[in-house]
């Protein structure tokens, strides 16, 4: 799954970081993205509008917002140069591939659940697949994937996933939910604990970026 | 089974629900209180060796306190040399302290205590029973107070018997790096510093190198002033040992690691002297 | 990465249907000014890069439906916005009227410390004034808010009541950037770093 835009959106809709990670110029102009993301914003309210009052009020029923680990997503591949530096005495310092304060090996080890229960999960288009990760306090962290999702066949609904759980457009889901949780680390990490950073304000960190540019490279 | 003392501070909130004691619609229960219902069941945490046990502080924690000390005295500092002095300052304080500290704990070596959790697990149930005498009966506190004292004492006998020799201060300018490069280090960070180098060019001059500063990891940016924080803590403790000195920060990345840093140590004319006189 | 601005902050227009609150917004915005009268759907964004003190703020204005059909959807916006701009219409009695139930929408809705300007639109149109200056003065000043007349006609103070508010914003946020003094540090001159390593060769030499 190839990432081409990270986009960081605040709760109140504002865009805060965007990266193209394609190398090519940006397609768009920096007005144009920060219309773009409340735009988002914005659907996304309607769509939390749309979902169906009886789902919002009783969530225990048979939907299941866990979502499952998936191992590694967007860390380094090179699994055995992992262990060997977690196993040397200065594991600190074991690799320079060090994303986050995060101890082993990955970030985290179990599944999660979905805090983005009534809004926009995912964008399916002929050109890109979008992904949309909130938290729980609301903030969006959505990422553009070039890859196309098959085409679902025509008299499947939406309804339905239990008939194809393992499906590949679902599995997508699950590894962007899991490396876009990673982003949100990250964040959590080398913005908010950034001196220079006042809230809900554009990302300047310099960390944030590279350890993000680096997790994406891990991704292909 | 929770902790069964109502102290007179407890809110009313507390006991609402609760099977015994008052009840607001009721009256006055009768509740078994006898000796054995009100016996405190107090937390492991006193039960453990705080000299012994792994010490731990949260990455997190402190990094958002450190993040919120940056940007207090950044708010209040009008220049950056005042920032670093005031930042610098604030270590200064933790140096002086941890010289002592240090010294003390490594006169304790592990090898020579039997049980590692006896030594200052004794003090703190001790002082458990004096605060739960309070509640009890008179004559209880007296004889928990004089055992109090019983205890007290004989910790103290135990603890020296536990530290057979004090450590030595240090007295040359390498052993006093030395101590920090390993000790001092291990203790604030949980590692030996990368690096202990002596300048080539001047006799004064020695760097102590970390390659990965665990404090300033997530604070972007070329700028070192945040790392005067760990300078105080440096000049504290080397001013303390005798050895006044000046210490400055400086980023020197390195493939792999972006916060490099070295911190320079230039000690004051007088210790070489010292030094000269003492040791040649 | 989008390092070209500083600051974002997000400034909401809300008022009856009408008023000319997306004209009074392309005239800050393009400096244009269109008598074709399209009603906003749902919201619509214009952004504005001002320089204040040396930093560069995007000031990004979200243009809200004043019909009653989108109001479900309306208030969604408010949440985190650093500033709301009440916007009625002079010839319009009702509209003015309609200030009030916007009032309790923001404090409904938005933070207690948002910061509030009241703006009375269409002032060009002298003759056709229903609303007198004093009288929304006294209002703005009984809720202790700033107002303004404009036109986005002829673009009476437009710009003045936007840059006020930035102004405002950014003064609320006392929260100096740390690169400010940091970046400006010159590198201390006389300092050399090179040296042999003790770790390797053992210390205990002298």
């Amino acid at each position: 799954m190839a990432i081409e835009t990270i986009l960081v959106i605040n709760k109140s809709g504002g865009l805060i970081y965007q990266r193209n990670f394609t190398g090519e110029e940006q397609k768009l102009n920096s007005n144009e993205y920060l219309i773009l993301a409340s735009t988002l914003h914005g659907v996304f309210a309607i769509a939390s509008q749309l979902t169906p009052k009886a789902i919002q009020l009783t969530q225990q029923t048979n939907i299941d917002n866990t979502v499952p680990y998936i191992p590694y997503v967007g860390m380094p591949t090179n699994k055995n140069d992992m262990r060997s530096g977690n196993s040397s005495s200065n594991k600190q310092h074991g690799t320079n591939e060090k994303l986050g304060s995060f101890k082993g090996d990955d970030f985290f080890k179990e599944p999660f659940t979905n805090w983005n229960k009534s809004g926009l999960r995912q964008l399916c288009t002929d050109q890109f697949t979008m992904f949309i990760y909130q938290t729980l306090t609301g903030l969006k962290f959505v990422a553009v994937s070039s890859s196309v999702m098959p085409q679902r066949q025509p008299n499947i609904g939406s309804g339905d996933k239990a008939d194809r759980p393992k499906s590949s457009s679902n599995l997508a889901i699950q590894i962007a939910d899991n490396f876009l949780r990673k982003v949100y680390c990250l964040y959590s990490d080398y913005v908010m604990k950034d001196p220079s950073y006042s809230m809900e304000m554009p990302i300047k960190s310099n960390l944030f970026d590279e350890k993000v540019k680096k997790m994406v490279d891990n991704l292909q | 089974m929770s902790q069964k003392i109502i102290q007179p501070s407890t809110s009313d909130q507390q006991f609402q629900g609760k099977s015994d004691g008052y009840e607001y619609t009721v009256g006055p229960k009768q509740a078994i209180t006898s000796e054995a219902s009100s016996t405190y069941v107090h937390s492991r945490i006193y039960s453990e060796s705080l000299l012994f046990k792994k010490q731990e502080v949260s990455l997190s924690a402190m990094a958002f306190l450190f993040q919120e000390m940056i940007s207090q005295l950044h708010r209040t500092c009008k220049s950056t040399s005042d920032f670093e002095t005031k930042l610098s300052d604030y270590g200064h304080n933790i140096g002086i302290r941890l010289l002592e500290l240090l010294n003390f704990r490594a006169s304790v070596s592990p090898s020579s205590l039997p049980r590692a959790s006896t030594f200052l697990s004794q003090n703190d149930s001790s002082s458990n029973a004096s605060n739960t005498s309070g509640i009890m009966s008179n004559s209880n506190t007296a004889t928990s107070s004089s055992a109090n004292e019983r205890l007290q004492e004989k910790q103290a006998e135990s603890l020296s018997n536990y530290i057979t020799k004090m450590r030595r201060r240090d007295l040359k300018i390498l052993d006093i790096l030395q101590f920090i490069h390993g000790t001092l280090w291990s203790y604030l960070f949980n590692h030996v510093s990368d690096d202990l180098v002596k300048s080539s060019e001047r006799d004064n001059e020695y760097m102590i190198v970390d390659n990965f500063p665990n404090l300033t990891q997530f604070i972007p940016g070329e700028n070192v002033s945040c790392e005067y924080f760990v300078c105080g803590i440096v000049k504290g403790f080397l001013f303390n040992a005798g050895f006044p000195c000046d210490v400055t920060a400086h980023r020197m990345p390195q493939s792999g690691y972006s916060h490099r840093t070295v911190y320079l140590i230039q000690f004051d004319r007088q210790v070489l002297e010292r030094e000269g006189l003492r040791f040649s | 990465m989008n390092s070209e601005y500083d600051y974002l902050f997000k400034l909401l227009l809300i008022g009856n249907s009408g008023v000319g609150k997306s004209c009074l917004l392309l005239r800050f915005s393009d400096d244009t000014y269109t008598n074709d009268y399209i009603s906003t759907i749902g919201v619509d964004f214009k952004i504005k890069t001002v320089e204040l003190d040396g930093k560069t703020v995007k000031l990004q204005i979200w243009d809200t439906a004043g019909q009653e059909r989108f109001r479900t959807i309306t208030s969604s916006y408010y949440r985190g916005s650093h500033g709301i701009i009440i916007v009625y219409d002079v010839t319009d009695q009702e509209s003015f009227n309609g200030v009030k139930m916007w009032l309790q929408e923001i404090d409904r809705y938005a933070t207690s410390t948002v910061l509030k300007l009241l703006v009375g639109n269409k002032c060009d149109l002298k003759d056709k004034r229903v609303v007198e200056y004093d009288v929304a003065k006294e209002f703005a000043d009984a809720n202790k808010m700033p107002f303004l007349e404009t036109s986005a006609l002829d673009s009476t103070n437009v710009e003045d009541a936007f840059l006020t508010m930035a102004r405002q914003i950014k003064e609320s946020m006392s929260q100096q950037n740390l690169n400010e003094t940091t970046q400006k540090k010159e590198d201390k001159g006389n300092v050399n770093l090179k040296g042999q390593s003790l770790t390797n060769t053992g210390g205990g030499c002298c």
